[in-house]
């Protein structure tokens, strides 16, 4: 008999509540950050890493549980999920109750190591803070020099907290921050459930900033810009539409109000571009995008859009509902909502690596699941000189992706591409 | 590593046409190509290809067995009786292969389907309320055997059976309930079973101490 500790259990945050709720297969909420090192991936030396490195996570030591008002966490004393080749399709669901209850799982292939998480447990920024622990244990197991020159425990730079920030910094009494205007959905022939098509642009980092700042843009406006280009040029075919290309970025909320925590921590701001008018050349895009962006990437708006989910938590005529109501609420307000984003476009930001490891890692990247109404997404992350961009679909056509890449190319940016190969199947 | 000319892109997988339009590539000295993706496809095809076999075979072999019992017993529709199994042992596969559902909700899920299928059988064949009164209580008694077997073999972690339990009870006393009010003469097994249940939650809670109603706690946490 396994010994017997004291569980301790904690609440899921704001914007894990919903994830519970919306996942399932085909649908999964589940993310994958990966590394790529320079030398093949040792299974048992990976499984070891992971072993040593999870107990100090808190956060990824849970398990998910149904009580009859709300989902909760609870302590998980099951040995750490076991570590296995790459042999499913990115980003599937993950059913907690085969993987010794963890919402979280470990694989690799040939040189990569990938995470993929369940949102419930945190965002990009937290998983990579786990997934650099866990490369960086792997790489002191397989090399002695830098066992002997690193300390065996977790870097400095990596910080533990777990608190609930958006408990913390919300604002009472907020007005309502989701949309529910109907935005044009990209539609197409769809591949079959749990499948979806992954293509991976590595852009050289140096070319995008100069082109970037050629337009007088942050790097991230010009991605969504071209993205949201890419739609309109292969999708509307440069004709007027109605319903607006809405693209969520999700922004991390860390900086703005001074926050360490290793949960969920962001807002999402929704990029629009509503083509009213006979023909848009790329600049006059990018410019609308870069516009919207910037106005509503501020700490008072960014507040705003999180309080008033927050403050929905916390009502007690709410909160008093049993769980398969909220459930139904929630599902509700997500269905709405999804009709308002055409696509998302997550930017994990520039990774940085502590400088014993640099020589050993090649690269990250980022790919998101699939979720209602949005069948193509873009996540965003760089290392080095390198930005890589993938783009995950859930149709077969690839005329928006071709539309992507054609324009940073025709800017004179450098691109290199990869697929997960279903686009030959 | 190739290239395509119309879109401009070296392509690190090894193909020969582009990805995103199709082109034929030129092969081009360079980089070495990226790590790349598992070919997944054929595992994936087996699985639908099985799963389509499943239901095809089940829909086959109901109007197989519809055929022969119209041609030969025409006083009682006995492949009603296997169409309702067929459909019950279709709902198991796909409720116990459901992959967001702990064990605890799938006995609990089970119980209730049993209990539909019983009182569907019982209607179909007739001869009393043998459902109501016998087999539903003794398809109670068996999911509480079992959760009371499951909570010995995992001794330390025997207080998630605990929220299962509390259905349990509540689906005992309804069964009860609906039995006394269609006929009150037929209380004793559905009493018993009811009792049953009540007992094993009782010594949860008796026995469990503060596992059990910390368990209890965060369950029904407002």
């Amino acid at each position: 008999m396994r010994e017997k500790k004291e569980i301790r259990w904690e609440k899921l945050d704001n914007t894990a509540n919903l994830f519970p709720v919306i996942a399932r297969e085909g649908m999964s909420n589940v993310y994958r950050v990966a590394v790529t090192l320079h030398e093949e991936i040792d299974p048992l030396l990976l499984q070891d890493a992971v072993e040593r490195v999870l107990p100090f996570f808190d956060v990824f030591n849970m398990k998910l549980k149904r009580g009859l008002f709300w989902y909760y966490f609870e302590t998980n004393d099951k040995p750490a999920p076991k570590v296995h080749e790459e042999n499913a399709y990115p980003c599937l669901y993950i059913n907690p109750y085969t993987n010794h209850d963890y919402q979280f799982r470990v694989t690799y292939y040939k040189r990569r190591i990938n995470l993929e998480v369940f949102h419930a447990l945190t965002d990009g920024n937290g998983a990579l803070l786990f997934l650099k622990e866990v490369a960086y244990c792997y790489l002191r197991l397989k090399h002695k020099e830098l066992a002997d020159s690193q300390p065996a425990g977790l870097s400095v730079n990596t910080s533990l907290d777990s608190e609930d920030s958006y408990l913390k910094n919300y604002k009472k009494k907020a007005k309502k921050g989701y949309k529910t205007e109907k935005a044009l959905i990209v539609k197409g022939e769809k591949f079959y459930r749990t499948q979806y098509g992954v293509v991976q642009a590595y852009i050289s980092l140096p070319d995008i900033k100069r082109v970037a700042k050629h337009y007088g843009v942050t790097i991230n406006q010009y991605l969504v810009g071209v993205f949201t280009y890419a739609i309109y040029k292969a999708y509307l075919k440069e004709k007027p539409c109605d319903q607006p290309i809405s693209t969520c970025v999700p922004v991390n909320l860390r900086p703005y109000f001074d926050s360490e925590t290793t949960k969920n921590f962001f807002a999402v701001v929704s990029a629009v571009f509503k083509p009213t008018e006979e023909h848009y050349e790329f600049e006059d895009v990018l410019n609308i995008i870069a516009e919207s962006l910037r106005f509503q990437i501020s700490k008072d708006n960014l507040e705003r859009l999180f309080s008033y989910n927050v403050s929905n938590q916390t009502n007690f005529m709410l909160r008093a509902f049993p769980l398969f109501l909220k459930n139904l609420g929630m599902k509700l307000v997500y269905n709405s909502s999804a009709r308002a984003n055409t696509s998302t476009v997550t930017n994990l930001g520039v990774i940085a690596v502590d400088e014993a490891y640099r020589p050993y890692i090649e690269s990250f990247y980022a790919l998101l699941s699939m979720s209602k109404g949005q069948n193509i997404k873009g996540a965003v992350c760089s290392y080095g000189d390198t930005l890589v961009f993938s783009l995950s679909a859930a149709i077969r056509e690839t005329d928006i992706q071709k539309a992507f890449v054609r324009q940073m190319t025709g800017d004179g940016i450098h691109v290199e591409i990869e697929t997960n190969g279903v686009y030959d199947e | 590593m190739n290239k395509c000319g119309k879109c401009n892109v070296n392509i690190r997988d090894d193909v020969k046409v582009c990805p995103l339009c199709g082109a034929p590539l030129s092969l081009e000295a360079g980089a070495a190509a990226g790590v790349g993706y598992p070919d997944v496809s054929q595992r994936f095809r087996l699985m639908r290809f099985l799963i389509k076999v499943a239901i095809f075979s089940s829909v086959v072999a109901q109007i197989i067995l519809a055929i022969i019992d119209y041609a030969t017993d025409k006083a009682f529709s006995w492949s009603m009786i296997t169409a309702v199994g067929l459909a019950f042992g279709c709902f198991t596969l796909a409720y116990s292969f459901q992959n967001n559902k702990t064990l605890q909700r799938k006995l609990v899920g089970q119980l209730l389907a049993a209990i539909v299928v019983i009182l569907l059988l019982n209607r179909i064949i007739g001869h009393g309320l043998w459902g109501l009164s016998i087999a539903v209580p003794c398809a109670i008694a068996a999911i509480e055997g079992a959760v009371v077997v499951l909570m010995f073999t995992d001794l330390s972690h025997w207080q998630v059976y605990v929220m299962a339990q509390v259905w349990i009870v509540l689906i005992g006393i309804a069964m009860l309930i609906v039995t006394i009010v269609i006929d009150e003469e037929l209380w004793l097994l559905p009493a018993a079973a009811a009792g049953f249940t009540v007992v094993v939650l009782a010594a949860m809670v008796v026995f469990g101490g503060r596992h059990a109603t910390a368990e209890l706690k965060r369950r029904f946490r407002v």
